[in-house]
């Protein structure tokens, strides 16, 4: 090959380079974000259940009974109804992520490009910027023909999937912000009063309500930290929610470079909630 | 109960823990002036007003579902496709890996190498088999 096959070579790589800019990062890094923030569901410290038998057996302690029977099983079912919307919304942004990650679609053409660098086919011998070149259109033109088709695809999902997403969020936030909250509430407020019988009770020593006034204050941080555990996730959620939307709504704009950097913006809030969350991990 | 949406057993729970709060509010305010009995009746009030109301909130936990019951499927079948599309790119993945193959198969011959040509072939039969078996 002379040097002219190798310009139109080199000007074919650089077309086919454009036409393989369909740069699907920027969903990538969101849905990639959106997944992770998402999944700290799965180490919330308080729930349906979990508040059911905090109560229980709090109120068997009081009443000195070590074997309770605690039911609790609308509470269970109450985590497995909240499970099952987290559980949608994590596959389908599992899905999404990988459709739209590079490595999904990047073809391995090692086993050729190997050959053909190594030039050991008989007779041909290929110089170093030849086999480079060849290399280089055998990825592209793959990733080219891949992308293309994935970015329809996504567009596709995405447009479709946002009503449904929506409103999964807004249940999921929904759930947690007003029910889940609500529960933790009433659960301050009685060990609150609990605690205040016990501290009022003119049979306990003045050892024993200092006790009592550790073990209120310790219990009140508890419940404080389970709080702000829920709260953050839920600025994740609402994040995450927002972030859909506008993929949504300019997922026809591609090159649009305000939807990448909007995106970029809200999955850097991602990380940052999901920082404070795992600060807030015990 | 049956017709109860989430939002309204929500509101419910919201209603009762505030009748519970207003309760416990009079009962510390007014501690040392109740009787006895007095502090026991509003002690337990409050607590089946808190207790009621976590009733409700759970309720609504779980009546959520049925509201959201279009959206689950609707959002379900997307991510079923999306899996779909994904073993179709494995597929393309195979496509180009035959692709590949036929390629060295073409510069082997160009070569005119017998020993490349062979290696070529029995590579492209592998690749083809391979999709076949997939």
């Amino acid at each position: 090959m002379g040097k002219r096959k190798i310009g139109i070579l080199g000007l074919i790589w650089m077309m086919l380079a454009m036409a393989s800019c369909t740069n699907l990062r920027h969903v990538s890094d969101f849905s990639g974000s959106a997944k992770k923030g998402l999944a700290s569901f799965e180490s919330l410290g308080y729930g349906f259940e979990k508040s059911c038998l905090d109560k229980c057996f709090e109120q068997s302690s009081q009443k000195l009974e070590l074997n309770p029977t605690c039911p609790c099983q609308q509470e269970a079912k109450a985590d497995s109804a909240t499970f099952v919307i987290y559980q949608a919304l994590s596959a389908y942004l599992d899905g999404l992520n990988r459709l739209s990650a590079n490595e999904t679609a990047r073809y391995n053409t090692k086993a050729l490009t190997d050959q053909v660098a190594s030039g050991s086919f008989g007779g041909i011998t290929f110089s170093p910027e030849q086999a480079t070149a060849y290399i280089n259109i055998g990825n592209i033109i793959g990733n080219a023909i891949s992308n293309g088709y994935r970015k329809n695809k996504v567009r596709q999902y995405v447009t479709e999937a946002d009503p449904s997403f929506q409103e999964l969020i807004r249940f999921l936030e929904f759930t947690l912000s007003r029910n889940l909250k609500g529960i933790l509430r009433n659960e301050t407020s009685m060990s609150q009063v609990t605690y205040f019988q016990l501290y009022r009770d003119p049979s306990l020593s003045t050892f024993e309500k200092r006790q009592v006034a550790n073990e209120y204050f310790a219990r009140k941080r508890t419940l404080e930290q389970y709080g702000k555990e829920i709260d953050i996730y839920v600025q994740m959620l609402a994040k995450i929610g927002v972030g859909h939307r506008e993929l949504a709504e300019n997922i026809d704009q591609w090159s649009l470079a305000d939807l990448k950097s909007q995106l970029s913006i809200l999955s850097g809030d991602l990380e940052e909630l999901y920082g404070y969350y795992k600060k807030l991990q015990p | 109960m049956s017709t109860l949406s989430a939002e309204q057993a929500t509101e419910l729970g919201d209603q009762f823990s505030k009748m519970g709060d207003e309760i416990r509010d009079y009962y510390l305010g007014n501690f040392d002036a109740l009787s006895h009995e007095e502090r026991d009746t509003m002690s337990k009030q409050m607590m089946e007003m808190w207790s009621m109301s976590s009733s409700m909130y759970t309720l609504s936990a779980v009546l959520v579902l049925d509201d959201l019951d279009a959206s689950l499927q609707q959002i379900r079948g997307i991510q079923a496709e999306i899996g779909s599309t994904l073993k179709n790119l494995a597929n393309v993945q195979k496509a180009i890996d035959i692709t590949g193959a036929a390629v060295a198969l073409a510069a082997a011959l160009l070569s005119k190498d017998p020993k490349a040509i062979g290696t070529s072939m029995e590579g492209l039969a592998g690749k083809i088999a391979d999709a076949k078996t997939a």
